[in-house]
């Protein structure tokens, strides 16, 4: 709803008036630095992955490295411990672990003598029917769209969050659903995203989509995450997204699944 | 009720009472027959005096004998009488414009301006006359965005019609028009108020010590009185400008006694947007249009009946698919009754409606939300003079609120259920009683208490939260089954003393209490934000104010000046967890919010130079806002966002001759208190900031040239003819309107904060006419 009257905000104004960008010098305060934990968890192997970092200042470049030597491990809610091992600086793996729907995951994380852990259940699967493409015209110009198709389950709450691919690159939009308006029905769901010119999608083009059904936790941190930046007409305060991480990390903990779908436009 | 003015008058103090009689009457404008309000009407001498309450009635009680008598009101030609008093008498008075040519003469008037032996502190005025000439964007002249101009209260925002008083938030106002609640009062996103200048007699702002018949809010008190409508002329007046135009049309029904009034303004930014050839705008649809009408009817001598409405709307279109429709409607039905010379009746039934519909045509997922918020209230204000030494004001408010907080319908082909959130219904109910003493020709004091009892009704259920914000408990009620009901006393004082006969300082402590809450998703007005009422965890809102000041009036009233001081500490303030969703229907709104404290002080300075061609002001706030929220900021204070340290405002009106005058104005203030990041991480891919202080840091200062000139081609006693051009930010100023953070596409790996402004050497010419 924001979303959509900060767009005709956007549009309406610079009819009305000539409105303008301007870089401004402000230098913060560093806040101390904080550690960063990203964990996700799905229901394929493989895809289970822990990255350990470290906040940087706002005027120091954005050059976010891992920290190294973590101890890191899930265990699932039978008490069967997984460790992960580090591939790469900060970035813990472990190829074989699988998420099942319905499980509870505990995280923990141990790094430079402070622990912090989280709790996730993953979400039962709910599996995209088809994908199509179709031109749009909501705004008045024409574009084209990927649409998802999907039978949402009506005895259950669903949170969705849907991940586009353009030949392989992230389309780099935060999109998630719940089903507090659309319970039980069968939904065609137009993934819309802010973008350019160039980043249009085009004939010839493959599209992902990755399906995935989150939990409520997280779908309240990507809503924060989406408003992390005060950027809008007439926006609230920003903050920081709230996490489910304890110990005092920043970052989330999140069992998801994943279904990815594929089409060319045509 | 007699029993209740027996007890009144007992608690009155006691004056020795030679042979005295009454003068009562009404007091209207000559030229169109609209009743006069804040009249002043006094003894030559000056030692006994009144002042005509907002129906145009007065009441004098004087000894017998031959007595001369002034009646004056600001911009109008004072009368004088002279009367040899032997019984009770009643007097209508009809004042005349003042002859053009004798105002740079005529500065003696004691009564153009604020009057320094009354109590009320914190008020200001104004009159549409008044401020016709002001520079404003886009030509629509506003009176919000010119109190805007005055000490202590404060735009929320670039061209915005929202306004912060001392400190409080945007919803602590209690604005009405004709005694009705308007909920929402801007248009097109806040740029516009709902207050077409055309229909708008006169607004009293009141800062401090509201009077105790007026409650509900925790800042301020805006009284919007449309116009009555001519009864002696019918008269056609309107305007063409940029954005908007204008029609009014006004006359007697019966003449001398009765008369209409009919204003319309409809904006056609759209009709633009139609020739564009881009088709991100051609398709789009965006206007507001207002509609105000007014009646009175005089029954007599003794009674008069006012009917008045005011309806408006906005629509917002994108193509087919998406249209926002948001507007206020309210109605009043006033019957005044003179009991006696000195008891004077108000009985008001009000209707207040504020509603919005989206519909959204998006493939198979079509819609429709529908929200409101609307009242119906009775009132009833008795005004009794029993000497000159008090006049007591009694009476009561009796207001049923219902809010449909959200309904969601759709098609049966359509993805989307329905969804209707329950109506919360609820009574708001108030007695007050207030008595302004004249101690002694020095000192006079006002002292009365409002009483407020708001029931929470249902049918419906309502909430146990825990500390986590989590849902506890659920508890239904049956309809009509009080839930809770919160009773809280409003005691309202305030004292004057006359130091000479132009200067005096004043004091004053005020309670209020605010009942209705505004949800919000933003730092200013959207038509989407929600108001809610009290519930079992939502606790009244509650302030209380003292202020202090001095006013000295120079050069014989020519020039008048103000410094007023004012410390305000606020209850049961209401902010945000993290992560809210205000707009989601499966968690309830008491889960996600926060209750604190906030406290602001400040002190004012405004000088005003009112008669001669050249007029104006200068006013300036040095202030302090700021809150303490548990589960903000670690539990410490922090500024407001409307926190501005400065505040200037620099307003001059010059007239050259009778066919010229220029006018321009200056604004100045200390950038909002905003939030930075303090650090930033990578999560999800993206560059994701990190927070620490609660509105540490501010935005760059604000400051503005405006001007005007307005050219009169032909003025006559029923004729106008007017051009009024201006340019609002003359010297384009980037203004800051957001603060946005990004990665840099110049320097890859830093962040930037980017500022947009929104309005540079905005232009506007508007044609005004009357005949």
């Amino acid at each position: 709803m924001y979303r959509t009257l900060r767009a005709i905000a956007l549009i309406a104004i610079p009819c009305l008036m000539t409105s303008c960008e301007k870089v401004l010098t402000i230098k913060p305060d560093a806040a101390p630095t904080q550690p960063v934990v990203e964990a996700i968890i799905t229901n394929h192997a493989g895809e289970a992955l822990v990255v350990v970092s470290n906040t940087r200042t706002f005027e120091q470049t954005n050059d976010f490295e891992g920290i190294s030597g973590a101890v890191v491990s899930i265990t699932d809610d039978e008490g069967n411990i997984t460790m992960f091992g580090e591939t790469s600086t900060g970035y813990f793996e472990s190829p074989m672990l699988q998420g099942i729907p319905g499980h509870t995951y505990t995280l923990s994380v141990s790094v430079n003598g402070q622990e912090f852990t989280a709790v996730s259940t993953m979400p039962s699967e709910v599996e995209p029917d088809s994908l199509f493409a179709r031109i749009d015209n909501t705004f008045g110009e024409e574009r084209r769209l990927v649409n998802i198709v999907f039978q949402d389950p009506a005895t259950e709450k669903n949170q969705y969050r849907f991940v586009q691919y353009r030949n392989g690159e992230r389309i780099d939009d935060i999109f998630t659903r719940n089903d507090e308006r659309t319970n039980g029905n069968k939904i065609t769901l137009p993934l819309r995203y802010m973008a350019g010119d160039e980043e249009q999608l085009q004939v010839g083009d493959n599209v992902t989509v990755d399906m995935q059904c989150i939990s409520a936790e997280m779908y309240k941190y990507l809503y924060g995450l989406s408003t992390n930046t005060p950027g809008g007409v007439q926006s609230a305060t920003p903050a920081n997204p709230e996490t489910n991480m304890r110990g005092g990390a920043l970052g989330y903990f999140s069992a998801h699944t994943s279904t990815k779908k594929s089409l060319t436009i045509n | 009720m007699i029993r209740l003015f027996g007890l009144l008058a007992f608690l009155l103090p006691i004056m020795a009472q030679a042979q005295q009689y009454t003068i009562s009457g009404r007091i209207s404008s000559a030229t169109t027959g609209e009743t006069l309000p804040g009249t002043v009407v006094k003894l030559a001498d000056g030692s006994v005096g009144t002042v005509s309450n907002e129906y145009g009635f007065y009441s004098l009680t004087l000894k017998a004998g031959p007595r001369n008598i002034d009646v004056s009101a600001i911009g109008l030609q004072p009368v004088s009488f002279s009367i040899n008093l032997s019984h009770d008498t009643t007097i209508n008075v009809e004042l005349g414009r003042q002859p053009k040519d004798l105002k740079e003469v005529v500065i003696t008037s004691k009564s153009k301006g604020r009057d320094l032996a009354m109590p009320q502190t914190g008020v200001e005025k104004l009159s549409v006359n008044d401020i016709k000439t002001i520079p404003v964007l886009l030509g629509e002249k506003d009176v919000i965005k010119v109190a805007q101009l005055l000490p202590g209260i404060k735009s929320a925002g670039d061209g915005n019609s929202g306004f912060y008083v001392r400190g409080g938030s945007g919803d602590q106002n209690l604005i009405q028009l004709d005694e009705a609640t308007v909920y929402n009062a801007s248009h097109l996103l806040g740029f516009f108020s709902t207050f077409n200048s055309d229909a708008i007699k006169d607004v009293t702002i009141y800062k401090s010590g509201m009077p105790a018949q007026y409650g509900g809010r925790l800042s301020s008190v805006m009284d919007v009185r449309m116009n009555d409508g001519n009864n002696k002329d019918y008269n056609v007046s309107g305007g063409i400008g940029l954005i908007s135009s204008r029609l009014n049309i006004e006359g007697p029904i019966q003449k001398d006694k009765s008369s209409f009034l009919v204003s319309g303004r409809r904006t056609y930014a759209d009709m633009f947007l139609a020739l564009s050839d881009d088709p991100r705008l051609n398709n789009n649809t965006l206007y507001f249009y207002d509609l105000n009408a007014k009646m009175n009817y005089s029954l007599g001598a003794k009674d008069r009946i006012y009917l008045s409405g005011y309806f408006g709307k906005d629509k917002l279109g994108v193509g087919e698919t998406f249209g926002l429709a948001w507007g206020n409607s309210t109605g009043t039905a006033r019957w005044n009754h003179i009991f006696n010379n000195k008891l004077f009746s108000n009985t008001s039934l009000i209707y207040s409606n504020y509603d919005y519909t989206i519909s959204i045509q998006n493939g198979g997922n079509n819609f429709n939300i529908f929200s409101q918020i609307r009242d119906y209230n009775i009132k009833e204000d008795l005004s009794w003079y029993p000497n000159n030494a008090n006049s007591v004001k009694v009476g009561f408010s009796s207001i049923y609120h219902t809010i449909r907080p959200g309904e969601i319908t759709a098609s049966d082909e359509s993805a989307i259920n329905d969804l209707i959130q329950q109506k919360r219904h609820s009574l708001e109910n108030a007695i007050f009683a207030t008595n302004t003493w004249k101690a002694s020709p020095r000192i006079s004091v006002t002292y009365g208490v409002r009483l407020t009892a708001f029931t929470v009704l249902g049918a419906g259920d309502f909430y146990e939260i825990d500390n986590a914000g989590q849902v506890a408990d659920t508890l239904s009620y049956q309809s009509g089954q009080a839930v809770k009901t919160y009773i809280n006393p409003e005691p309202r004082v305030a004292l004057s003393y006359s130091i000479t006969e132009n200067s005096s300082i004043k004091t004053s402590y005020a309670r209020n209490i605010q009942n209705l809450h505004l949800i919000s998703n933003s730092t200013s007005s959207n038509p989407t934000d929600k108001w809610v009422a009290s519930t079992n965890n939502i606790k009244p809102e509650i302030s209380d104010q003292v202020s202090l000041g001095w006013y000295k009036d120079l050069k014989e009233g020519a020039y008048e000046l103000t410094i007023e001081s004012y410390y305000k500490a606020m209850q049961n303030q209401i902010d945000y967890r993290n992560g809210a969703n205000v707009f989601s229907s499966s968690v309830p709104i008491d889960a996600q919010l926060l209750y604190g404290v906030g406290r602001a002080y400040g002190i004012e300075f405004l000088i005003k130079k009112k008669v001669g061609a050249f007029t104006g002001w200068v006013g300036y706030t040095l202030s302090k806002t700021e809150r303490k929220i548990n589960g903000i900021n670690d539990n410490k204070w922090y500024n407001a966002r409307q926190d501005r340290t400065h505040d200037i405002a620099v307003v001059g009106m010059y007239e050259l001759n009778k066919k010229w005058s220029f006018s321009a104005n200056w604004i100045y203030y200390t950038g909002d208190a905003i939030t930075f990041p303090t650090g930033k991480y990578r999560v999800d891919g993206r560059t994701v900031y990190y927070y620490t202080d609660r509105n540490g840091y501010r935005m760059p200062n604000y400051h503005r040239l405006d001007i005007g000139a307005t050219w009169t081609m032909a003025r006559g006693e029923r004729k106008l003819h007017e051009l009024m051009m201006g340019v609002y930010n003359l010297y384009g100023r980037e203004n800051a309107y957001v603060i946005d953070f990004r990665d840099s596409e110049t320097q890859p790996g830093q962040t930037e904060v980017v500022q947009t402004a929104l309005f540079k050497y905005i232009p506007s010419i508007t044609y005004n006419f009357k005949f």
